[in-house]
């Protein structure tokens, strides 16, 4: 037993992944959590274990593998990229050419998960390697306007190039997430229902288990990453990059590992989420989803972890939510609810309505819920960045220094 | 020797290599395409004399639009350091709100039995707009963040467009709002210095010109102007001496707005379709406009907004067509012996830039040997690739721009 907590008496115990007893507990306790979710365990929040929240969180898994990464780029190293959806298009496009079945008009290898998946990861990595030397010449905001040039080259491809996207309004199928060792029957497989270990499971819950694994995985190379040389090297090339080099830092070999791991970790991550999705158009690549996790690391916390996966489970469960909360008061609308008030103010009811500009339904004047997602994501964007530069994990360190101290002011 | 000597201080490490490669492959696509294009012209393959006349009138139309939209990017960023996302919103309320003016001319009947006085009713609601939408997002958004790192406003500004791009939605609905015809005569095609040009466009373009001049007289010769130059030169001593600096701030996001209601007129003019989606991708191009022709500079921008509405109507008919003829084996054989000449002597004399155009000439030599030609899928749909090429080739070889930046030193490229 140390004597006070944060006393760190030698170099190996403040270097260490989980430093204090509370840390260690916290993350046990949240390993436990984790993996309760899909079995509908948690009294309270069973309804997680529903197929239409099962998804969302199989896709927040899948976006916060891409976050880890753009955070490693742009959050430790510096460089703004507004590329990342060009890298995981990548990655997901060489996943589909060596995994997918061929077709009349698509190529396609039917190789194994094994192959396919490293391999979208280096494919995007290769990539991210021509990439990086541009980031040398050109910093700062430009670098952020060569890589967005970057995302409108790829979609003019995915377009064009129907034998590796298929049609562009109707994308093609991606292998589904099974393990075998050879072309032939699985071993494992992810993407059918059927019990594991006498519990039965669907599809969804399976494919959430492996992404969690995955997303785990990732979660200690980046933090392994940020903690040695080579994380250190680059948050000195974000800091100043003229001082870095004069310390030693090698300016270019920095950036390039920067660019390459981070179009790693975007290649797998378009590979696994065009995989759970199973199907997807050339214009999923767009700059939106590029903003979309500039947005997750910026709302998350810039250059931490814990902030970034905070970050991705705020930024993919919000529309949910935002959709929950809508239907809820339109349904108090609709049966004069105690709260029916409050809805009147902005659910429409009829076409002529002037003050309800929220409309359930998906075509009509007034916002369909998708619309009042990008609104309302653009609006959480500005009011993050003023009132809260380090986001959500500026927000908790806050709560947890009050907590600490707690009955005492410090 | 002096030549050796530079030889020493010039450090020639893998990302010079890479980027000279770079720069070969690209010099060497578009001396293919254009040399393509002239030979096609004369086997009779390739584009009519008017259609060329067309597409450079089209370009140049197109390209001062994009220059007005250029001129705010550029000002905001010489003064406040950062990209207004925004911008290209700004240009799209404009327009949009034109729109409603128009169409209640068009219902009233002001719309043809005065068109003049109708349109510059028209452009006085839309001028007005857009610069009370850019001053009311500086307010908001971007005067809170003033002193934060750059990275932090530039996303802002991507949180405000996709605001005022879902709130224009939610207002006004998706559907693409078409404004009223123009009158007859005014589509009429007039000959100018032996160009045909549509009526229309030669507006877009007088109307433009006209803008930017009043502009950098106000600029140049105004004591507002004098203080907005001061303040994107150093904005601490231009507090000291006296300047206020929120002030001349507000005003140039002001001027910038209007400027962009002015291009959203010339849009509707241009392409009469406006919806919520309209201003982004102009918004884009127009920042690509002002890289390309030195951020911060006036001239440059509008230069910039020129060239590269040349450059998109012009590159994909024209380079890009060119790649389907050709090098015959003879001038390939030529070009490489050449192109092996000059690299020759370029190492010799220690001179890297030869050297690119040299390897241009032996692209040329084994293009030609090999017989390559090129069909590329979708020449058409190439515009915004052609743009985006245009920006990454600048910012890469010069980026400065074409006519210089002109910036406080910290926030050069």
């Amino acid at each position: 037993m140390r004597g006070r907590p944060n006393l760190f008496t030698d170099y190996e115990s403040e270097m260490a992944l989980f430093p204090t007893t509370t840390k260690r507990v916290a993350v046990a306790l949240l390993l436990i959590f984790a993996l309760l979710v899909p079995l509908g365990a948690i009294p309270g929040l069973s309804f997680l274990q529903e197929s239409s929240w099962l998804v969302l969180i199989n896709r927040a898994l899948v976006f916060a593998i891409a976050a880890l990464g753009l955070n490693l780029l742009t959050g430790v190293a510096g460089q703004v990229s507004l590329g990342h959806s060009f890298f995981m298009a990548v990655g997901a496009y060489t996943a589909v050419l060596l995994g997918g079945a061929p077709g009349k008009t698509v190529w396609g290898l039917e190789l194994p998960i094994w192959i396919w998946l490293p391999a979208a990861g280096i494919a995007a990595a290769i990539i991210g390697i021509i990439v990086a030397p541009t980031a040398v010449r050109v910093r700062g905001l430009y670098l952020a306007f060569v890589t967005l040039g970057l995302v409108f080259i790829g979609l003019h491809l995915w377009r064009n190039f129907g034998k590796v996207a298929g049609g562009p309004t109707t994308g093609r199928p991606w292998p589904p997430l099974e393990f075998a060792l050879w072309k032939g029957d699985p071993i494992i497989s992810f993407a059918n229902d059927g019990p594991w270990f006498g519990v039965q499971l669907t599809s969804d819950a399976k494919t959430y288990f492996f992404l969690l694994v995955a997303v785990i995985l990732f979660t200690l190379v980046a933090k392994n990453l940020m903690r040695t040389r080579i994380g250190r090297a680059w948050a000195a090339i974000r800091d100043r990059d003229i001082a870095a080099e004069i310390m030693g830092v090698n300016e270019v070999r920095g950036k390039t590992q920067a660019f390459a791991i981070s179009s790693f970790y975007a290649g797998i991550a378009g590979a696994l989420f065009a995989v759970i999705l199973g199907r997807l158009i050339p214009e999923t690549w767009d700059l939106l989803l590029a903003v979309e996790f500039i947005a997750i690391i910026l709302i998350g916390g810039a250059g931490t972890i814990a902030g970034t996966l905070l970050g991705t489970f705020f930024v993919v469960l919000i529309p949910r939510i935002v959709e929950d909360i809508t239907f809820f008061f339109a349904d108090q609308v609709a049966n004069q609810g105690p709260l029916a008030w409050l809805g009147d103010l902005f659910i429409r009811k009829s076409p002529d309505d002037i003050l309800g500009f929220v409309s359930t339904g998906a075509a009509g004047p007034g916002l369909s819920i998708f619309q009042l997602n990008v609104a309302l994501f653009g609006v959480l964007i500005i009011v993050f960045l003023i009132a809260e530069p380090l986001g959500l994990y500026g927000i908790w360190i806050r709560v947890r220094n009050y907590w600490k101290g707690w009955p005492f002011t410090y | 020797m002096t030549t050796t000597a530079e030889r020493a201080d010039f450090r020639f490490n893998w990302v010079d290599s890479f980027l000279l490669a770079l720069r070969i492959a690209a010099i060497f696509v578009v001396v293919w395409g254009t040399v393509g294009a002239l030979a096609l012209g004369f086997v009779g393959e390739g584009l009519s004399g008017s259609a060329w006349k067309d597409l450079i009138v089209a370009g140049l139309a197109q390209g001062s639009m994009y220059g007005l939209i250029a001129l705010g990017y550029s000002m905001v960023y010489g003064v406040l350091g950062f990209i207004n996302f925004a911008h290209g919103e700004v240009f799209m309320a404009g327009a949009m709100v034109g729109f409603f003016v128009a169409d209640y001319f068009f219902t009233s009947g002001l719309w043809v039995s005065n068109f003049v006085i109708a349109i510059l009713i028209v452009l006085v609601v839309a001028v007005a707009t857009s610069t009370f939408t850019a001053v009311l997002i500086e307010k908001v958004a971007y005067r809170p963040l003033r002193n934060s790192p750059r990275l932090i406003p530039l996303i802002t500004s991507i949180g405000v467009s996709f605001f005022l791009q879902n709130a224009v939605l939610g207002l006004v609905g998706p559907a693409v709002k078409t404004y009223p015809q123009a009158p007859t005569w005014l589509s009429q095609k007039i000959s100018v210095l032996g160009l045909q040009i549509e009526g229309t466009k030669l507006l877009v373009i007088v109307i433009a010109v006209v803008s930017m001049i009043g502009l950098w007289l106000f600029v140049e010769r105004t004591k507002t102007g004098r203080a907005m130059r001061a303040v994107a030169e150093d904005k601490e001593i231009a507090a000291l001496m006296g300047i206020d600096v929120d002030r001349t701030i507000v005003t140039t996001f002001a001027v910038g707005g209007a400027m962009a209601g002015v291009a959203g007129i010339l849009w509707a003019l241009l392409f009469r379709g406006v919806s919520f989606i309209t201003g982004f991708l102009p918004g884009i191009k127009a920042f690509t406009a002002a890289v390309l022709g030195g951020i911060g500079n006036l001239v440059g921008a509008m230069a910039g907004g020129v060239l590269l509405g040349l450059f998109e109507s012009l590159g994909p008919n024209v380079v890009l067509r060119g790649l389907r003829w050709e090098i015959p084996v003879s001038l390939g054989i030529a070009a490489l012996a050449a192109g092996i000449g000059v690299a020759v002597l370029a190492w010799r004399r220690g001179r890297v830039s030869v050297a690119s155009v040299a390897g241009a000439l032996i692209m040329l030599g084994i293009a030609g040997i090999g017989q390559w030609s090129i069909v590329i899928p979708g020449l058409t749909q190439l515009k915004d690739v052609v743009a985006f090429s245009a920006l990454v080739l600048v910012l890469i070889f010069k980026p400065s721009g074409l006519f210089g930046e002109q910036l406080a030193d910290e926030d050069r490229a």
